[in-house]
Order: structure tokens, then sequence, then C-alpha cells
């Protein structure tokens, strides 16, 4: 990626607020154009918490909040992007962006218009309030490549440097060797030959705003996207055209399958009829299940019966919703719950054990500071507490302290299994100590174990994970690779398990059947017979199962 | 000195040795299944209930004591007593106080009776039962009886761990553990008794961790005080095993001044269901 230098150039010694502003967009235009090559550098390949993604969309956020602004000076543009940012903020590299913003914002107060000094103190500040911000700052991250900018930037500056275009030009090469650099200080980079994803992510940010100085034209256009993800209501309003969702088996001798399917169609539809003259499997919605059983006892026994009535079905799941919902418009009561949920089926076990909302994940699977904020103010309770359930978005959850008036209290869980053995231990009766320390020591009593898949090729610890790859994964480790689902599972296990455990709880994703969920729970079964094993559905994208072992 | 007797109910979960040991009179509550009437303590005891739970197709009942049952023992009590005090479980579990206050009123020019709502069930009625024995057989006054049954109330501290929280659903008495019902994942409560009624205390998701989490809150009552001044009651229904699993592991590490491995009555395990592993402390110095 290297800028072209044109021969005659005039020196750029003054940024006023509009040029400022096209650099800015410059930048998310630029970074949109590469954060999909930012995805990749991701040296673990489990198909969440992007850097590249999360990095656009915090930014992306946070030029929304500035593209339509008028504002007369560069540190008020700056002041209002970093609000922005900040509540876009999702994922830890999303966090660490805003708290760069931060920094520069507050490195250039006081300054409308910006001259090479004033950038460079912006960028130093930007480095040294993203480092405050983490609490255990790694090297070889985008960390070090923003410090080694912000220095050489003052430096430059210190040595007479007046040229914006050149102090920029001479911070990103700066920026670019600590890039290069950070396999050296970072062994899991180096192992998987990669450069470091936010760094990476920085360094493209600048070059777009040093491309828009040079003269090049980078836009992005705001009307194709929808602004932020509106989360999909979860209460589905279609109507139930026929009610009763019919199954059973026909067992008897030379059943006419294709004849039984033909003449069951007029009576409803999602119709299924599979299998073998000896046992045939009968699904169909219907307003006359009772017909459609009458018609099928010509041709031999049933068994297996089930009929569920769907409208009364999705009534007492709206009810259920709504329930969650009326506690909260009700008085004011001492605490609340928010918890980040993906998956329509864990969404109602976390409701059920007394969550008030639950904040569903967008496209990377991580929600902005914003979403969660907007749910932490929903709710009609003195003090809220927090369950991120997965390590990328604690971050984002930390930064809702600063944003909302109420009480807030973080429970640092990092996976599903970690959320609800937390919800288990809240008691309201006790003191918000007491509840933190509960549900902390709670937390910690589970095992997780999740089963997903590689998006991309990659080493990890040694081994070599093709794209398509079954992952599984114990507390968030890859321990386990394998061509097949179950397969993968099953070996997760056999490392998860241990003697004195006599629970294993299974939650199976969106994109596996019941059927195949209890076939595995079986085996399990099967294998570890001195365990219960308890199957749920969970609903969740990405991850096939999510284990919970105690 | 005032003679003073000591009337309860059946669902004390006191031993017939203890009963007698105080001269306690005791009226029961009956168990109805179906058409057929029993009463715990006279002519069903815990085995042939438990036994009776598992083959009846339907769930028994609990009927509370009549007016007239304790007309007829205060009348009975009256010629030869100064004083009754009339200690009964919670009144939010049954009429019974209530029936007593009302046959006590009815008496009144005969006898002194003094009805007193233990605002408990099982040891937790009964650790206030022996305090108040007692005292009167160490020659105090009725006023130290009842001074000394507010003390064991103060310190009472009860939890239980429940398999199902149906059969307190099906009876009613439930209270405030209501919230925890409509859980998908499988949950196992663990209850709290207090104020007279059952709250939610926590979940646990089985009973390796419900049977953890009752020794740690023993520990926790114990605190840094003395484990000898404390007194304590392991419940349990059809679990024998485990209740004296957790009394070794107690003793394990504690030395307590009583305590008491019981199976809950009939009355209480109507309503409760079998599986229950529960803990009754008191602190008696």
């Amino acid at each position: 990626m290297e800028v072209k230098k044109t021969q005659t150039r005039e020196k750029v010694l003054e940024l006023h607020a509009d040029l400022f502003k096209h650099m800015i967009i410059g930048s998310l235009a630029w970074l949109k154009e590469y954060k999909s090559f930012i995805d990749s550098l991701n040296v673990f390949p489990v198909p969440d918490g992007d850097t590249g993604t999360n990095m656009y969309l915090t930014m992306r956020d946070g030029v929304e909040e500035i593209k339509d602004k008028k504002v007369s000076g560069c540190d008020q543009l700056a002041q209002h992007l970093a609000t922005g940012v900040l509540m876009g903020a999702r994922g830890n590299s999303g966090v660490i962006l805003s708290q760069l913003f931060r920094g520069f914002s507050s490195g250039i107060k006081g300054k409308g218009v910006l001259n090479a000094r004033a950038m460079a103190t912006g960028l130093k500040e930007a480095s040294n309030r993203a480092y405050k911000a983490v609490m255990k700052p790694v090297e070889g991250t985008i960390l070090t490549v923003a410090r080694k900018a912000g220095e050489a930037a003052m430096k430059a500056v210190d040595d007479g440097e007046e040229d914006i275009i050149k102090l920029l030009e001479i911070t990103l090469e700066a920026a670019r060797e600590a890039l290069r650099k950070t396999p050296e200080l970072l062994p899991a980079l180096k192992e998987a030959n990669v450069v470091d994803a936010g760094g990476q992510g920085y360094i493209t940010i600048w070059e777009g705003a040093l491309r828009v100085l040079l003269g090049e034209k980078l836009e992005v256009d705001f009307g194709e996207e929808s602004k932020s993800q509106e989360v999909v209501p979860s209460t589905e309003e279609f109507q139930i055209e026929f009610q009763y969702c019919t199954e059973f088996l026909i067992k008897g001798q030379g059943l006419p399958v294709d004849r039984i399917r033909n003449d069951l169609a007029r009576y409803g539809d999602s119709l299924l009829v599979v299998g073998s003259p000896d046992v045939t499997k009968v699904h169909i919605h219907s307003n006359n299940p009772g017909l459609v059983l009458e018609y099928c006892l010509k041709y031999g026994s049933l068994s297996k019966i089930k009929i569920n009535n769907m409208v009364e079905q999705s009534q007492e799941k709206r009810a259920r919703e709504q329930k969650a919902e009326v506690k909260a418009e009700t008085e004011e009561k001492e605490f609340g719950i928010v918890s980040v949920v993906t998956g329509q089926g864990l969404k109602e076990i976390f409701q059920s054990l007394g969550v008030d909302r639950v904040v569903e994940g967008g496209q990377s699977m991580n929600p902005s500071t914003q979403d969660i904020a907007r749910a932490v103010e929903d709710i009609n309770a003195r003090t809220v507490i927090v369950l991120p359930n997965n390590k990328n978005i604690i971050f984002s959850v930390e930064q809702v302290r600063e944003i909302v008036e109420k009480e807030v209290v973080v429970i640092p869980t990092k996976t599903i299994p970690q959320g609800l053995a937390a919800l288990m231990a809240f008691n309201p009766e006790l003191d918000t100590e007491e509840i933190e320390k509960g549900m902390v020591s709670e937390m910690q009593m589970v095992k997780t174990g999740e089963v997903t898949y590689a998006v991309r090729n990659s080493k990890y610890n040694n081994r070599e994970i093709s794209e398509g790859d079954i992952l599984g994964l114990m507390e968030g480790k890859i321990e386990v690779v394998e061509k097949e689902v179950d397969k993968a599972a099953f070996n997760l296990l056999k490392q998860m398990v241990e003697e004195d455990n006599f629970l294993i709880t299974m939650f199976y994703g969106e994109d596996v059947t019941e059927e195949s969920a209890e076939k595995l729970g079986e085996k399990i079964r099967e294998e570890y017979p001195d365990c219960d094993v308890e199957i749920y559905s969970g609903g969740q994208p990405l991850y096939y199962y999510i284990f919970s072992v105690e | 000195m005032s003679k003073i007797k000591i009337v309860t109910d059946n669902t004390s979960d006191l031993r017939e040795a203890i009963i007698s040991r105080y001269n306690i009179e005791v009226v029961p509550l009956s168990v109805h299944f179906g058409e057929k009437t029993f009463l715990p303590g006279i002519d069903l005891n815990n085995e042939e209930f438990y036994n009776l739970l598992r083959e009846s197709k339907q769930l028994p009942k609990t009927s509370q004591v009549s007016i007239g049952r304790f007309l007829e023992k205060y009348s009975e009590l009256a010629p030869s007593t100064d004083k009754i005090i009339s200690i009964h479980l919670s009144s939010k579990f049954s009429g019974t106080y209530q029936s007593a206050v009302n046959a006590a009123d009815h008496l009144k020019e005969d006898v002194e009776i003094i009805p007193v709502d233990s605002k408990s069930v099982s040891l937790g009625l009964g650790f206030q039962i022996l305090a108040c024995a007692r005292t009167l057989e160490a020659g105090g006054s009725i006023k130290d009886a009842l001074e000394a049954i507010d003390r064991v109330k103060k310190n009472l501290s009860i939890y239980v761990y429940v398999e199902t929280l149906e059969y307190l659903k099906k009876g009613g008495r439930i209270g405030k553990a209501q919230s925890l019902l409509g859980t998908i994942l499988n949950i196992k409560p663990v209850l709290q008794l207090k104020d007279g009624e059952m709250y939610p205390f926590e979940k646990v998701r089985s009973f390796k961790r419900g049977f953890l989490r009752l020794y740690e809150l023993v520990e926790e009552y114990i605190g840094d005080g003395n484990s000898e001044d404390v007194q304590l009651g392991i419940m349990h229904i059809q679990n024998e095993k485990n209740a004296l699993r957790l009394k070794e592991r107690i003793l394990q590490q504690y030395n307590i001044a009583e305590i008491f491995v019981e199976e809950l009555g009939p009355v209480v395990g109507t309503h409760i269901g079998p599986g229950v592993l529960g803990i009754i402390l008191n602190k008696i110095r």
C-alpha cells in the first residue's frame, strides 16, 4: 500500500474542519475497502468478532455522527467523532479504536485549525489514552503501532517538520515498521505468519486520510446501508394459516408413500411424507388434524403422534416476551439484568431465568456499546447487572458504565455457560457486593466447550487448520480440529469431562437439527453413564454446539 | 408455681422421645388420600406415608386442626393446667394457628391459652418448642418461655433444596418461590423459609451442587462464631443417606451442639415432595 508521491506538491501547513472531515470520511472509505483483508489477518479463525469488521462498524457509527454536523473547528469535529465512536464501539478492537479517537480529540483540544504539531500531539495522546484504557496492554498489537506512530510524529515536529502531509508520511512509515515487527512481539502472529490485524487497521485508517490530503476522492455511500442494526423484533407477526403442527408415523405393510403424499396435500401445508413401505413419517400443518389421522388410519396403525397448536405456542411465546418486558415497566426495583445472547432458544432460556433485557449481536455477533447502554437504560431498576457472555464484548460493556447514570455491575462472563451459571447465583435479596461475589464465583465453576467452523486457513498452536474444518474450543482455545461436527463434539468432550463431573448440558445451534442433537446426546450418555446429559435448543448462529460441563 | 402445658401439632418433627420427655400435647393435622383420612403420628408413620405416596395415583391433601379439636384438647387440659402455650406451624402454611386462636378465645374464661405462630415448621417449630420446654423445666416463667421462643425465631435460618416445585405449587404453599417457575433450563431450587413463607434463594443445576450449597450455608451461618452454640436440624424426605453424609461432612469441620437428622413428616412432605434435603439452624447460646 505505497502512497504515490506527486512531483510538485504544495505543503499543507493547516487543516481546517472541512478538509479534516473529508479526511475522516476518506479513512472510513479506505477501511471499508480493506476490512475483509484485515479480517483475514485474524489469527483466530473463528467466525465472530473480526477485527476489520469491528473497526469498520465502530468507525462508521462515529462518522455517521459527524457527517451532517456543522462545526466550526477540528477539535469540535474530533470530539463529536469520539463520542460517536464510543457509542458504536464493538469488540475489543472497536473499543481500543474508540479510545484512540478520544485521546486524539483531547490532544487537539482548543485547536480549531490543526497544524503539524497539533496533529502530532493528537497522535501521541491517542496512544497514551489507549494504553491507559487497557488493563493489561499487550505489545505487538495496535497499541504498539499507535505508540510508535505517535512517537515518530512528535519527533518529526520536534525536528521542525511543518508540512502535515510529510508528517503523516513519516508517521505511517513508523507505523508500518512497527506493524512489520509485531510477529516478533507476539508468537501467535509469528506462527500464523501474519501481522497484527488491529495494527493494520490503524494504518489503513491513516492511509485513507493521507490519500484524501493528496487529492484522492474517497467517499462512503451512507444511503446503501441502514444505520445501526436494529435488533429484529422477536415476535413474528405473520399469520398462521394452518394451525396444528401434526406429526406421526404410519406403521403398516406396503404403504403407498407417494399416494399418501398426494392425498394429504389438500389438508394443509409444510407437508412431508417420507419413509419406506413399512414405516412412513408424516408431517403437516393443518386445520383438520383429525381428518389427516383418519385418512392415514386406512393404511396402518399410527404411532408417536404429536399435535401442537402453533397459535397457542406463538401466543405463549409472546406472553413470555411481554412478561419479560412488563417486568421492566412496573415499579422501580433494586436490580435488573441485561445479557448479551444470540439465538432464539438461548434468549428464551435467559429470559426465563430472570434476564430483563437481552441484547443480540449484530453483523459480527458483537453489539455496540450503545446497544447495551440502551438496554440498561430501558430497565426500571437502580442497579443493572450486565452479562457479556463473550470475551470480545467485555470491553464494550465496561464502557457502558461511563455512559449511563445508573449503577452498572459487570460480571465478566466470557461464554454462555458462564452467563447461565452466574444467573443461577443471582439473588436479589442480597446487597450488590454479595451478588457480585456470588455470581463471579459461580461462573468459575462451569467449563465451556464450543463447536464451530474455521472461516479461513490458519496455523494455530502447531496445527494446520483449513477453511471449513470443524473446530472444538475449550474455554475459547482451539483444542480439537476435525472434519465432522459430531466427531469434534465428541473429542472435545473427551478433553473436558473429568471423573467428578456430573452434568453435561448441550445447546444446539440453528444449523443443527433436533434429531442430530438427540443422536449425539445419546452417544454422549453412553460414553458418560455417570453424567446427566441435558439437551436444549439454543438456536445460536455459527456455533453448532455449546457445551456446559459441571 | 403455675402449671404450664405446651400444646403443638404434628408438624414439628420432634421425636416421640422428646415429646413425652417434656409432656408435650400434640393435636394432629390430617392427611387424605382420596377418601381415606390419616392422622400422621397416630395412625400413620413416615414409612407408611411415603409408600402410599409412591403408590397412590392421586396427590394427598392435608387438613388443618379444626377449632373443635382444639376445644377438645384445651378443655381436657384445663382442669389441671393454669396456662397453655399453644405453638404451631406458620399461619401462612395452615389455618391451624387461627383455629387455636379461635378456640383459645372461646375458652378464655376457663383457662389462659397463649397461641403462638411459630412462623416456621418442622424443626423450625421444633426448636422453638424445645427452647420453651427447656426454659419451663428450668423453672422459667411463662414470660421467659415466650422470650426463649422469640429468640429462636430471630436466630432461625432455614434452607431447603427441593427436586421440584410441583408439590409446593399444587399445594399452594409456593409463596414467593413462584418466581422460580417456568424456567426452561432444568433448575433445582434452593428455597429459604423466612417470615413464615417460602422464598426463592438460589438455583442450582443438580443435587450435587445443592448439597454443596447447603454445606456452605452452614459454614456461613457459623461464620466466625462458635459452632458449639449452634443447633442444627438436617431434614430430608426419602434421602437419609445424603442427610447423614451432610452430617458427617459438617462434623468433620465443626463441633455442633445438637444435630438432629429427621425425615420430614407427612404433612409437610405432602407439600414439598420427595428428594428434599434441608437445614434448619439455630443458635442456642
